[in-house]
């Protein structure tokens, strides 16, 4: 919005200076009484060498003060294969494989009873987190938890660190998955136009268009066979040996 | 024998500083292109993905492409204008022959081309700073003048090569146009098959080839030589073509 009103500000004043630069010189004209504003060639000259001139030192303040101290460090690069991770949790979940320990962002234990009622404080993350539920055999009265890294990989960046994840609140036998965070994150990018740049040894990509890929977060429980499970919202709950 | 002699080269230069008076408008003019072309590329492009209903990601970009763009145009466009009928009458105000008159256009867009080839890859450090000013924080994929001098002129080379060879595009095509309006429809007959596919005919793909032989260039030696053959025959099909209409139109 500043940004916006210095620019309504700087073009006419810019206007207004040019103007006051080139000396006007009013030609009026008794018959029409209409007058033209001329510009002297002096004056296009010095308009031309002053904006040179600005340009370098503009340049030289950009290069030499801002760049260095500003500059944001790449978001990584996205795994080549980042479009298999995004269906690979869940295919391995359900075909009861062993999952890569790096996807994991936590592993964690609960003692329960004979029931676990899972609610959500947040009814939208029921509809965007993926909740399984593998039983296992025997009655240990304890639930594993494994709570898989989300995905979000934007033109080939892996932005996936920029959203941490709240983790859900264990009580006894009940399990609260909380309000996710509010992240509004801005990323800005600078490259030089392509064609400048077919020379050198840094080429600027090609890409015009944008994809993306996103994996909402995936809870895993696995529970002692004859644990029971109430929950408010159990349609959004899958039940690995109803698949079997 | 006359009381004054003079070589060609002592009109060439007066008839280029006739011509560079002549087209200072133009200087400024593409100033106030470039000043709106940095205004419009601070802006960016934008775009937004949503992670969730809460969470979402937004991604700036910022290049310096419209400012190029908007510098080959200009001299795509002035490069038509130096061989107007107009223009070419200009000539008859000072003791010229047309030759004199081609190798004072070549000299005024090898320095047009220098002004604005330059111009436009300043355009690139301005812009950073301009976007560290609004956006605070940003990721520059190519390294600056401090980290690679070498790049950045050669950046510039790029440039000023690149306007040039617009400008002998636009000058020889306009030279076509002086010798037979007929080239006008000729033109836009070519610029119809040429960027239209259809089932059988894919026009797009020889421009492609024109493109692709400047710019997917690596080697700078190479890139200057492909630029200046180019140059020298444009420059040259213009002058021969030119050179027959001795009398004022």
């Amino acid at each position: 919005m500043k940004f916006g009103f210095l620019i309504v500000l700087v073009i006419p004043l810019l206007v207004v200076l040019i103007l006051q630069m080139s000396r006007p010189k009013k030609i009026m004209n008794s018959n029409t009484k209409k007058f033209s504003i001329r510009i002297s060639k002096a004056a296009h000259f010095k308009i031309s060498i002053a904006f040179i001139v600005l340009l370098l030192v503009l340049s030289v303040f950009g290069e030499f003060l801002g760049a260095g101290k500003k500059a944001a460090t790449p978001a990584p690069k996205a795994d080549a294969a980042y479009e298999q991770l995004l269906s690979l949790i869940d295919n391995q979940i359900m075909n009861g494989e062993s999952i890569d320990p790096k996807l994991i962002a936590e592993k964690r234990t609960h003692q329960v009873g004979d029931t676990l009622f899972i609610q959500s404080k947040d009814e939208e993350f029921y509809e965007t987190a993926t909740i399984y539920i593998e039983r296992k055999s025997g009655n240990d009265q304890t639930v594993e938890e494994f709570i898989y890294k989300p995905l979000l990989i934007v033109n080939g960046y892996d932005f996936s660190r920029e959203f941490n994840l709240t983790l859900p609140l264990w009580e006894e036998d009940k399990m609260t998955l909380q309000k996710q965070k509010n992240y509004d994150v801005t990323y800005t990018t600078f490259q030089e136009s392509i064609i400048l740049n077919q020379l050198g040894k840094f080429k600027s990509s090609a890409d015009t268009g944008y994809d993306s890929a996103i994996r909402m977060p995936i809870i895993h429980l696995k529970v002692p066979e004859n644990l029971e499970i109430i929950s408010d919202y159990e349609n959004q709950l899958i039940f690995t040996d109803e698949f079997e | 024998m006359y009381l004054s002699e003079t070589s060609l080269f002592d009109i060439v230069v007066k008839q280029f500083r006739f011509k560079l008076n002549a087209h200072a408008a133009f200087f400024s003019t593409f100033i106030l292109l470039q000043i709106g072309a940095l205004v419009l590329a601070i802006t960016g492009s934008m775009y937004s993905i949503s992670y969730d209903s809460l969470s979402s990601i937004r991604i700036v970009e910022l290049n310096n492409t419209g400012n190029v763009s908007i510098t080959l145009f200009w001299a795509f466009f002035l490069g038509v204008t130096l061989m107007t009928t107009a223009r070419q009458n200009e000539a008859f105000s000072l003791v010229t022959t047309r030759l004199s008159n081609h190798f004072a256009n070549l000299l005024f867009m090898l320095t047009a081309s220098l002004f604005a080839g330059t111009i436009a890859a300043l355009s690139s450090p301005v812009l950073k700073l301009f976007g560290f000013l609004r956006y605070g924080e940003m990721v520059i994929s190519t390294p600056g003048i401090m980290d690679e001098p070498g790049e950045f002129f050669l950046r510039i080379i790029t440039a000023i090569s690149y306007v040039l060879l617009f400008f002998l595009i636009g000058y020889t095509i306009s030279s076509l146009v002086q010798v037979n309006k007929f080239f006008i429809g000729i033109f836009i007959i070519f610029f119809i098959v040429f960027t239209s596919s259809t089932q059988n005919w894919n026009g797009s793909q020889y421009l492609g080839h024109v493109f692709t032989f400047f710019a997917f260039e690596q080697s700078p030696l190479l890139f200057l030589l492909k630029i200046s053959g180019a140059v020298i025959v444009l420059f040259t099909i213009s002058a021969v073509i030119t050179n027959r209409l001795e009398v004022r139109n």
